[in-house]
């Protein structure tokens, strides 16, 4: 396989992945609104981070909160600049989590969710400037990241498993 | 058949332990004074550690409030159902009472030190 068509493939998976992340992301906003969620975009991600790398991995968690932010008609509002700076967060953290080598995707799929759901009560925290009613929350979403962060763990593990092939020449 | 490596239990340990922390500290903690409003409109405040009790006045008539030992409870109103007599008392911050039928909700708040962070 030459060079250039390797290019052409991590493209075509980028755009593939980022696309199909933000229509999940905002199926799974209609069907849960609420702040508990497990995050099935997150698979598209990991699977990204696992194929390809930490940089189309960042390229499909911004591209995703781009589109499911204009479907849901919040692009730029408060709920953007939330989910904005939790993907962001939780992408750096699960990139250092992978290169430490240590853990499986499982492990990095749970540090992700976790600094997800922290960057995101940060940032509603600021932006709202609501205070004791909210960071109760912040307990109860940490333990239901654990669960929700290795669903999605496992999955992209399937996946991944899946979408390496076609990079192996 | 699920890869999971043995340094993950640092992972799940961590954020456990945070849950835990915020759990002990963040949370929950007893409030300080309590808000009534009727129709979005603040129409009482006062604070949970002087025991009192108060008028107001809902959509359907007067209800009366009662705070005993920190904790606030609806004790008369004449809405048909008196959910708001049956929620009992409350005392956490975030907590609250709504009575519907008289559109009147009663919040928990804490100190006012955390606004301070936000500005």
């Amino acid at each position: 396989m030459t060079e250039s068509q390797d290019r052409l493939k991590r493209i075509v998976l980028i755009a593939l992945l980022a696309s199909a992340a933000g229509g999940i992301w905002f199926l799974e906003n209609l069907i849960n609104p609420s702040s508990f969620r497990i995050g099935i975009a997150n698979i598209f991600t990991l699977t990204a981070l696992y194929t390809i790398g930490g940089t189309p991995a960042f390229l499909v968690s911004i591209i995703r909160i781009l589109i499911g932010s204009t479907l849901a008609g919040k692009l730029f509002s408060p709920i953007f600049l939330i989910s904005f700076s939790g993907g962001i967060l939780s992408v750096l953290g699960m990139v250092v989590a992978k290169k430490l080598n240590r853990f499986s995707m499982l492990g990095v799929s749970i540090a992700g969710a976790f600094l997800n759901n922290i960057a995101q009560l940060l940032t509603t925290y600021l932006l709202m400037g609501k205070p004791s009613g909210m960071l109760y929350l912040f307990g109860y979403l940490s333990i239901v990241s654990i669960p929700a962060g290795a669903f999605v763990g496992w999955v992209s593990y399937l996946a991944t498993k899946r979408v390496l092939p076609l990079f192996r020449r | 058949m699920v890869p999971l490596k043995p340094a993950d239990a640092i992972i799940i340990s961590l954020v456990i332990a945070f849950a835990v922390v915020s759990f002990t500290f963040l949370p929950k903690s007893a409030g300080e004074k309590f808000v009534v409003t009727h129709d979005g409109k603040i129409i009482l405040e006062g604070e949970l550690s002087k025991d009192s009790e108060y008028s107001i006045n809902g959509s359907l008539g007067q209800m009366k409030l009662l705070v005993k030992d920190g904790k606030i409870s609806v004790v008369k109103s004449n809405c048909p159902r008196k959910l708001c007599i049956k929620r009992g008392s409350i005392s956490k911050q975030g907590d609250s009472i709504i009575c519907v039928p008289n559109r009147v909700i009663i919040t928990i708040q804490g100190k006012g030190e955390i606004d301070g962070v936000t500005g």
